[in-house]
């Protein structure tokens, strides 16, 4: 679905040009014909023994109403091997398709692929995934025989022409994972990069991972990969995330007024998106830094088949006891992570392909305390756990009659989790499957329907010693404190199920040219929940002039509640899906060809919301919780010249919660100002720098104000002041990456420095009290962390 | 999966808080000032039981302790039946159904009767709530929320939730007869009246009030609970036991720690504790150590040792 998804897309992309028939035809008519634009463009592979000098073949293109190229030819050769490196490529591309008074037309265009010369002193970046790509390559496109019109480079830093090109939806930001892999401070991990962008606020460090988007809670919102939910994003909640990043094509952030295609969230979604295996060759890639290590390998096997191993693990475990106090806990087992994804891409015939999918990830720890914490006894003796996913992924992706597209994709997964502390504990075995099965079909040539069905289902078992969970965003904030306050249930069971499919259906459409509207509708069912839930959702993009995009959109969002919470032992089995309302307005504007800048209100409505009891008393959990949230999101990018990629983003937003019909409060993360900018500089000679800025509002804290000594456990219990009262100090912190490549024949040696808070910030991350917490003081979060590694790629 | 993906990756950084962290801001085993260290109920003829029936009366006393010399203190406390919280301070279901207060400014710590409300009053409630405040040279008045009342000096809130029994009952562990030694030798109750003195000198020594020199070894102290201290219980099906914390704390010198925990599945019932003197007293100083075991259910029990430590 993802060109379908992609026809209306890009709306400022310079370089795609409609043909002379459909130029003669026009002048005839004497209609307006809107031009194919690029959506998806692939880098060709120089090639392997080629010239170091510019090379530039000349092709004609046949674009179908569909916007799929349909034929190529070569009209100026530049040799047999650049030839066939470029139509493999533009065989590939993507365009929206050409209009003519509102219908899609077959169209010719003649399209010029530029191979640049690779100056001897500059070995050029390697754009990733392409390990083995020596040089990026410019394309051009020109109208048959009126000459190269509209450059559009598209090297690795060429983000900007599609950072906020959202084909249907009033807000989708969407960024090249080798884009992403650039940025500081993320380690070359383009899922972590999403905090770069608009509306995503600034999680701490091993908080579990899930991006904070628009306000919302992280249990709102939702990583997908490929369509798919991922149970584990990041390995310790942030040190890297769970899939290879040389894997991915695309990674994109829908922060609100997302596509009925998602549901049971009312947050914001991300979509990581794997790349189509096409790269001809063998390819392998050995990346070793000091925290962990990552190798790769893709191998096309034929025409119709093409494979990818990728497996990376920590190494922190080398050196981790090194840096522990002796006296504070023995180490067992040091931290160590995994994971793992093996991809097979099959070519079926010419409209179907076929691929398979296995990831997985694993993260353990285990530590054995010589004492108890005074502050929370439950820590204590042996702490610690595992926690691995598998996932098995198969997708059949088929054209019916070049005016259906049709997706169907399965993953069964395994969960199996432990944690122990001291006398809390939780084990749970969760087998899952995620169905999808979409279809797309092209009405006319100014209405699309796309329609498709979405099921996850669930079969768990396990048990649980541990406190009641209360709730997510409780405004209460007894409900974070220490596990030994709160009562501890016991809970064993199996067969907890969750089963919940859904239905959807959009129409696309585009009244006139320079207006798309999206209308959709999602329903879902949550069997445990026993509970319906119907979603409109309307998104409109109107083009008022050539560059500049108002859009909007407003939508119904609903969310089952989390699985355990309906448990009649934990939680409350009454329990209703809560719901979110999202309205948000902006412009999109193209500052000439280096740049473009976003701006966008929201505003965000949630009720139902399931919020804890009142001290926690029976049933624990209800429907009484409320949201609103409400922002200004602004995004810069700049591209200078093809060596510079530079992105700033600043989100206004206040956040607030408001439980059982009490007063506004703001959310535990609210955060008033973010801002975030990020450079990237080619110096040549293989050099390249970057940085990553960002200032970011401190978190609502809420102060103790006395203590009460509780006898029956000998602790001390926490008398509060006004809930999020205070402020913790700014965030405030630069990242900093300098990497230097050499290339010797078809490998690329690279080594790297990384400084991660690159002016070590001590900037809070919370407040620490003695245990009768009549003293307090500060905690900090990371000092710099300096991360050194070597890449080598074939 | 949305709820638990977070559990590793906090304990990942709570191992990396740990690994930067140094010395907790107030070490809690040192006794600084009048603190509450316990509370133990008794059921009227058998002592040994911590939770009452409905109509049962119930003696309740309150373990205060403070650095030499001690302050007088006043205190008040109230009793309710409590509602059924789950977390965050515990709470009154309904109004208090009794209210005690000390006789002026004392030097003993509260000890007062309360008669258990009966099972219609009870409405079903599984606890009682009692809940105080010390306040130093000052006898307080309770405000109708716990945390609002005042005192001009030091205060001190405490509170014991109580349950009732019905089909399971809870016995309160027994330290008083169960053996404790100071650096190997047995460690009697004190004498006389040490606990209330903070001068001795070399020739007070006795096996109730052993002698230590200021800056010298550290000794080890070692306790011992039993079986009949823990009663069975179960968890997931299976047969356990109650966990038992041996909180120990002292008003010179310094223990090693605060607590010392019997896990439940744990057959060895031994605690052993080392105490570093004090680097230099001016005079022989009288040490007190309290030692609070407590089955986390509402059963305690208290003794309290002495030394003297001189230059």
């Amino acid at each position: 679905m993802r060109s379908k998804f992609a026809v209306f897309g890009v709306a400022a992309l310079l370089g795609a040009l409609f043909g002379e028939d459909a130029l003669a035809q026009d002048a005839v008519a004497g209609g307006v014909v809107e031009p194919p634009r690029v959506v998806r463009f692939v880098e060709a592979e120089r090639p392997p023994r080629a010239s170091d000098a510019e090379a530039s073949v000349l092709l004609e293109l046949t674009v179908d109403e569909r916007g799929r190229v349909e034929q190529a030819a070569v009209l100026e050769s530049a040799g047999t091997d650049f030839d066939e490196a470029a139509l493999h490529a533009l065989k590939q591309f993507e365009f929206s398709p050409a209009l003519k008074g509102g219908e899609a037309v077959r169209v010719k265009l003649t399209y010029r692929y530029v191979f640049p010369a690779i100056k001897t002193d500059d070995p050029a970046p390697t754009p990733a995934p392409a390990a083995k790509t020596p040089a990026p390559a410019e394309h051009t496109a020109a109208p048959k025989g009126s000459g190269v019109v509209a450059p559009d480079t598209d090297d690795g830093f060429g983000a900007t022409a599609e950072v906020e090109a959202p084909p249907r939806t009033a807000t989708r930001r969407s960024f090249k994972a080798a884009e992403l892999s650039r940025v500081p401070g993320v380690r070359g991990d383009a899922i972590r990069a999403v905090d770069i962008m608009p509306g995503v606020l600034r999680g701490e460090p091993f908080d579990g991972g899930t991006p904070l988007i628009r306000g919302a809670s992280p249990i709102e919102s939702q990583v997908f990969l490929d369509g798919t939910p991922v149970p584990l994003l990041f390995h310790f909640g942030g040190i890297t995330s769970f899939f290879q990043s040389r894997l991915l094509e695309r990674v994109e952030l829908y922060p609100g007024n997302f596509s009925a295609r998602y549901g049971r969230i009312t947050g914001g979604v991300v979509e990581a998106r794997v790349r189509d295996l096409d790269r001809p060759g063998v390819h392998g890639m050995l990346d070793l830094s000091v925290l962990d290590s990552a190798a790769l390998v893709e191998a096309k096997l034929s025409d119709a088949a093409s494979v990818a191993l990728a497996a990376r693990r920590s190494n922190v475990d080398f050196f981790f006891e090194q840096f522990v106090p002796d006296d504070a806990y023995g180490v067992v087992a040091a931290p160590v992570y995994f994971d793992y994804q093996a991809l097979g891409n099959f070519r079926l015939s010419a409209n179907t392909d076929f691929r398979l999918m296995a990831y997985g990830s694993r993260d353990a720890l285990r530590l054995v305390f010589s004492e108890p914490d005074e502050s929370d006894p439950t820590l204590r003796g042996d702490v610690g756990g595992s926690i691995a996913f598998h996932h098995v992924n198969a997708r059949v992706r088929s054209q019916i009659a070049g005016q259906v597209e049709h997706v169907t994709s399965v993953t069964l997964g395994f969960v199996d989790q432990s944690f122990s502390f001291g006398p809390l504990e939780q084990r749970l075995e969760a087998w899952e499957l995620h169905g999808r099965s979409e279809l797309g079909l092209r009405l006319s040539g100014s209405v699309d329907l796309d329609m498709g069905l979405d099921f996850r289902g669930q079969v768990a078992s396990g048990r649980y010693a541990g406190p009641r969970p209360s709730g997510w965003d409780n405004t209460d904030p007894a409900s974070d404190e220490s596990p030994g306050l709160g009562e501890t249930i016991q809970l064993e069971e199996t067969g907890m199920d969750a089963i919940q499919p859904a239905a959807w259906v959009e129409l696309v459409l585009r009244p006139v040219p320079r207006v798309l509207l999206t209308p959709g509708v999602r329903v879902d069912y949550f069997e445990n929940a026993r509970a319906w839930s119907v979603d409109p959702r309307l998104s409109a993009r109107v083009d008022v002039l050539d560059g500049t995009t108002l859009k909007g959109g407003v939508g119904l969002f609903s969310q089952p509640p989390v699985w355990y919470e309906l448990n009649e032992g934990v939680g409350n089995p009454r329990l209703d899906p809560y719901r979110a309302l999202h309205f948000g307005a902006g412009i999109e504007q193209k500052l000439g060809p280096a740049a473009e800048v976003g701006l966008e209100g929201f505003y965000k409505r949630s009720f139902d919301r399931v919020v804890g009891t009142e001290g926690g008393r029976p049933p624990y959990l209800v429907n009484d919780g409320e949201g609103r949230i409400a922002g200004a999101e602004l995004s810069l990018s700049l591209r200078p010249s093809p060596k510079t990629f530079a992105y700033l983003a600043y989100t206004l937003s206040r956040s607030e919660r408001r439980d059982r019909g009490g007063p506004w409060l703001l959310w535990n993360n609210d955060q008033t100002h973010v801002l975030s900018a990020v450079l990237a500089q080619r110096l040549g000679k293989g050099w390249e720098v970057g940085g990553r800025f960002r200032y970011v509002t401190g978190n609502p804290e809420t102060p103790v104000t006395g203590a009460i000594y509780d006898a029956r456990i000998d602790q001390y219990r926490p008398v509060y002041g006004a809930v999020n009262g205070e402020r913790q100090r700014a965030f405030h912190q630069l990242d900093v990456r300098v990497e230097k490549q050499w290339r010797i024949s078809d490998l690329t040696l690279a080594a790297y420095l990384e400084l991660i808070n690159a002016y070590n910030a001590q900037n809070p991350v919370g407040t620490s009290y003695s245990y009768d917490y009549s003293k307090k003081e500060s905690e900090t979060g990371l000092p710099i962390i300096p991360n050194l590694g070597v890449r080598g790629e074939l | 999966m949305s709820g638990e993906r977070l559990c590793l990756s906090a304990l990942f950084g709570l191992s990396l808080a740990l690994s930067a962290c140094d010395d907790p801001l107030v070490e809690a085993q040192i006794i600084e000032a009048t603190r509450v260290l316990g509370a133990r109920v008794s059921v009227e003829n058998d002592a040994e039981r911590a939770w009452p029936r409905p109509g049962e009366r119930i003696q309740v006393s309150w373990l205060v302790a403070a650095p030499a010399p001690a302050p007088g203190f006043g205190w008040a406390f109230s009793a309710c039946v409590a509602a059924p919280t789950t977390q965050g301070v515990p709470a009154c279901a309904a109004s208090p159904f009794a209210e005690v207060a000390s006789q002026g400014i004392t030097h003993e710590p509260p000890a007062f009767e309360l008669v258990t409300p009966e099972e219609a009053a009870l409405n079903g409630a599984e606890r009682l709530l009692l809940q105080g405040a010390l306040c130093v040279s000052e006898q307080p008045a309770l405000a109708a929320r716990l945390e609002d009342t005042r005192c001009e000096g030091e205060r001190r809130l405490a509170l014991l939730t109580v349950g009732i029994e019905r089909d399971t009952g809870n016995r309160n562990p027994t330290l008083q007869d169960e053996p404790i030694s100071f650096d190997g030798a047995d460690w009697p109750a004190p004498s006389g009246d040490w606990l209330e003195q903070s001068e001795c000198v070399a020739s007070d020594a006795g096996p109730s009030l052993p002698l230590v020199t200021a800056g010298g070894p550290s000794p080890r102290i070692d306790a011992r609970l039993s079986d009949s201290d823990r009663e069975p219980l179960q968890r997931f099906g299976e047969p356990t036991f109650e966990e038992l914390w041996l909180s120990h704390f002292a008003d010179t010198g310094r223990l090693e720690r605060a607590l010392s925990i019997i896990e439940a599945d744990s057959s060895e019932l031994g605690v052993r504790v080392a105490w570093r003197p004090p680097r230099r007293v001016e005079a022989g100083k009288v040490a007190r150590f309290y030692f609070v075991a407590r089955d986390l259910r509402g059963g305690a029990d208290w003794i309290v040792r002495t030394a003297c430590v001189v230059p």
